[in-house]
């Protein structure tokens, strides 16, 4: 069995994850999501802004597009970025 | 004759207290164990003077337990050197000041009159001279200029403030209840699931400022852009051409703005609406100290308390008035026309002095007041000595924006002109000043911007000659710097203008935030996480205001020291115990944090430049030995290393060598400068033939 502060360690290198941490970062999950609060927070954001952005390219402007736009510009939050990254990724395992 | 000890805070106001009194003779420097003091005659009687080295007592818990022990209720206050480490010769002045005071009959407390100053007097006369604080006068005064010091010593107070004492050691006593146990709580619980100690500090005033910091953090964080559109149009009036706004400034849908476009390239418009409006601008008010803060940041960059550091300076060199005030009031008593005389004597404030004096003079004051001191004004004293560049420029400020009050209104014009192209409406904007009243005597740091617009009638014709399309995306708030933090905290109405400039200090220290414009790191979020999760009224501004308003009470004799530290113990103590008992799941909580941190303090960002792998700090578990070694020893064999220096605290910098491109480090030892080095170019350099190139020093080898 592995020691506390070898399982400290890869907890914070990423390498081994607890059942109830958030995919993201080494926050607890909230409990209606999979995700941290912090996390939860940009992703609710993400979703909101989501109209604003239709409303600016016209209907037809995919969520696709939308979030690598997001992903490029240096205004958009580093927890909505994970957030994308994380969206993608399990748009890919889907 | 009679004998008079008078206490100063510090020891450069001492010399000028002295020089001041002494009628009969000048000051005769004199010292015991070390301690200098000032003795001088007038008529009727010898004086002493000597002064503090800021507070020579804190609180401290009362019983010898351990300084990791929690919670604490009981405490008293103790020589500083005795319960705080390195305060050494806080010790040997206590020694003499006690002395010093068995020869004297008469005690006068003239320290700064802010509540800081009347604890440091009180403390030291109630315990280093034997009670005489029942006995003691206060002196009063805001510059220490020879006229003020001895006008205040001639209408000395007849007992000391205690209200503002009391209220002084209630905020001592109740930040000392918050910070100890609070922060006690924090570390224990990090040492105990993690086995490694990390210093981890909240208090009153520093968990609500961090929370503001964090609560920007994760705005930052999540914030999502949204796109909208700007019109860039230039117009052609009689062969000028000039930049015209569309009549809304942002336009949130593309198609929109790409219609408005089509409607408006090329075509002619006319001048509908001409429209002028003349108003006034006031001169500035005078200087409180967050205002001084605020300009001395925005003008030359200097965090607050560099800002306040340089004013105390100026302060003791007898050249501005006391700046730890919130007033923004400049009464008749300081002499004006006495400051402006002696102003007129500075070369580049001559004509200005000059111009001012031969009119009414007359301040455009504020709203805020302070009792003790007025706003922070020149002496009209010249400069000594010369002032470092930092110096001159808080002084240059300081003389500015006091000349600048006494200035008359300036009066600006601002015009607009509305084109109207079809259904659509341009502006074109001009602003100019008509008189410049104040704006001369701020120099430098008023500015104003002209925009010209040339003749215009109405019903003119002009024509579109530029119209294209800027797409933008809304900003996230803008982080904090110190100084818009410290004006947050003001707003706020949070700490003393004494000790805010110190709170935010305290957040760097900590780790809590890094860089100028104020980054929360993970530790500060997880710090506010676990507070906001436990008790969250710890970091609850209106609580922490609440605490404030009672301590002002304090002062204003309406509140007894003794209830507000009841209060406090009575509302803290089940918060700690709850924390005590929680230790164990807090101290989870916080450990992915602290090791996350720890592993990037011994994580360099350059890879191995043999297989790419990670290069760490590491140590040898038998020498006790560090150096850089591969992180990828174990997959690939790979022994590449570096030598690091041996002693002093290791930081790894977010700087790379200029020569080879490798992480620098730095290395902090005891009362030395910073030694930052390069481990590769150290190497490579001393093995090679060019060792005399070596700039740094390498690490001495026994």
């Amino acid at each position: 069995m592995a020691s506390r502060s070898t399982l400290v360690g890869l907890v914070s290198a990423g390498i081994w994850q607890m059942d109830d941490q958030c995919p993201l970062c080494e926050r607890r999950k909230s409990e209606s999501s999979e995700l941290c609060e912090f996390h939860g927070a940009a992703l609710k954001n993400l979703e909101d802004m989501y109209v604003k952005w239709q409303r600016g390219y016209g209907e037809g402007f995919s969520k696709e597009a939308y979030l690598a736009k997001l992903d490029e510009l240096s205004e958009t939050g580093q927890a909505v970025k994970d957030v994308i990254g994380f969206l993608r990724k399990q748009g890919a395992r889907n | 004759m009679p004998t008079t000890l008078i206490i100063t805070e510090k020891p450069d106001a001492a010399l000028h207290v002295a020089e001041a009194l002494g009628t009969k003779t000048t000051p005769k420097k004199m010292s015991h164990g070390g301690v200098p003091f000032y003795e001088v005659q007038n008529d009727e009687e010898r004086i002493l003077v000597c002064s503090a080295l800021g507070h020579l007592y804190a609180v401290a818990a009362r019983s010898d337990e351990k300084r990791s022990q929690y919670p604490v209720w009981d405490f008293s206050w103790q020589p500083k050197h005795l319960v705080e480490r390195g305060q050494v010769r806080q010790g040997k002045w206590i020694q003499s000041i006690s002395e010093i005071s068995k020869e004297a009959d008469r005690f006068i407390n003239a320290c700064d009159l802010d509540v800081e100053g009347s604890l440091i007097g009180y403390t030291i006369l109630k315990y280093a001279c034997n009670g005489a604080d029942k006995k003691a006068q206060r002196m009063k005064f805001s510059t220490l200029t020879t006229k003020e010091l001895r006008e205040a010593y001639a209408r000395v107070l007849p007992q000391l403030d205690f209200s503002l004492a009391f209220a002084g050691m209630c905020r001592h006593e109740v930040d000392w209840l918050y910070g100890i146990n609070l922060s006690r709580a924090l570390t224990q619980s990090a040492l105990k699931a993690s086995r490694r100690y990390s210093t981890l500090s909240t208090g009153r005033v520093q968990g609500p400022t961090l929370r503001f910091v964090v609560e920007r953090e994760r705005a930052i964080g999540t914030f999502v852009p949204s796109p909208f559109w700007m019109l860039r149009t230039s117009v052609d009036v009689d062969g000028k051409i000039i930049e015209a706004e569309y009549e809304r400034e942002r336009l949130e849908a593309r198609s929109e703005a790409q219609q408005i476009i089509e409607d408006c390239r090329g075509k002619k418009g006319l001048i509908e609406e001409l429209e002028s409006r003349t108003y006034r601008v006031p001169p500035p008010t005078p200087f409180d100290l967050s205002a001084l803060q605020a300009e001395a940041y925005r003008h030359f960059g200097l965090t607050p308390r560099v800002a306040l550091g340089l004013a105390e300076r100026l302060y003791l060199d007898q050249l501005i008035s006391y700046p730890r005030t919130s007033s923004q009031k400049l009464p008749p008593s300081i002499g004006y026309e006495e400051v402006f005389r002696g102003l007129s004597q500075i070369t580049q404030y001559q004509p200005f002095a000059a111009t001012l004096l031969s009119g009414t003079l007359a301040p455009h004051e504020g709203s805020k007041e302070d009792p003790a001191h007025p706003a922070v004004y020149p002496t009209g004293a010249i400069p000594k000595r010369a002032l470092d560049a930092r110096e001159q420029k808080i002084f240059d400020l300081v003389v500015r924006r006091f000349l600048a009050t006494f200035g008359q209104a300036a009066t600006k014009q601002s015009d607009r002109a509305t084109i109207k192209v079809g259904k659509h409406a341009f502006f074109l904007r001009g602003s100019r000043i008509l008189e410049k009243g104040w704006i001369p005597l701020y120099g430098p740091y008023a500015k104003f911007e002209e925009v010209m617009l040339p003749p215009l009638k109405k019903g003119q014709q002009v024509t579109i000659v530029k119209i294209a399309l800027q797409e933008k995306y809304t900003q996230p708030p803008p982080r904090y710097n110190p100084s818009s933090l410290l004006k947050e905290m003001e707003d706020a109405e949070i700490g003393t203008k004494a000790t805010r400039a110190d709170t935010i200090e305290i957040l760097y220290k900590r780790s809590y935030v890094k860089e100028q414009r104020m980054v929360a790191t993970s530790l500060a979020f997880r710090i506010i996480e676990i507070l906001n999760k436990y008790c969250p009224k710890v970091i609850d501004v209106t609580f922490t205001r609440e605490l404030e308003t009672e301590m002002e009470q304090i002062e204003l004799g309406k509140q007894t020291r003794e209830h507000v530290v009841h209060e406090t113990v009575d509302y803290l103590k089940p918060i700690i115990e709850d924390l005590k008992a929680k230790e164990e799941e807090i101290g989870k909580e916080l450990t992915p944090v602290i090791s996350g941190m720890f592993l990037a303090s011994i994580t360099l960002f350059v890879p191995c430049p043999k297989c790419g792998s990670d290069l760490k700090v590491v140590k040898n578990p038998r020498t006790k030995k560090r150096f850089i070694g591969c992180a990828g020893k174990w997959k690939t064999n790979c022994a590449f290393s570096l030598p690091l220096p041996q002693f002093g605290a290791l930081t790894l910098l977010d700087r790379r060598c200029p020569e080879c491109g490798f992480q620098l480090v730095q290395v902090r030892s005891k009362g030395r400068r910073p030694l930052v080095s390069c481990p590769r170019c150290y190497v490579n350099k001393h093995s090679s033939a060019k060792a005399e190139e070596v700039t740094v020093p390498p690490p001495i080898r026994k």
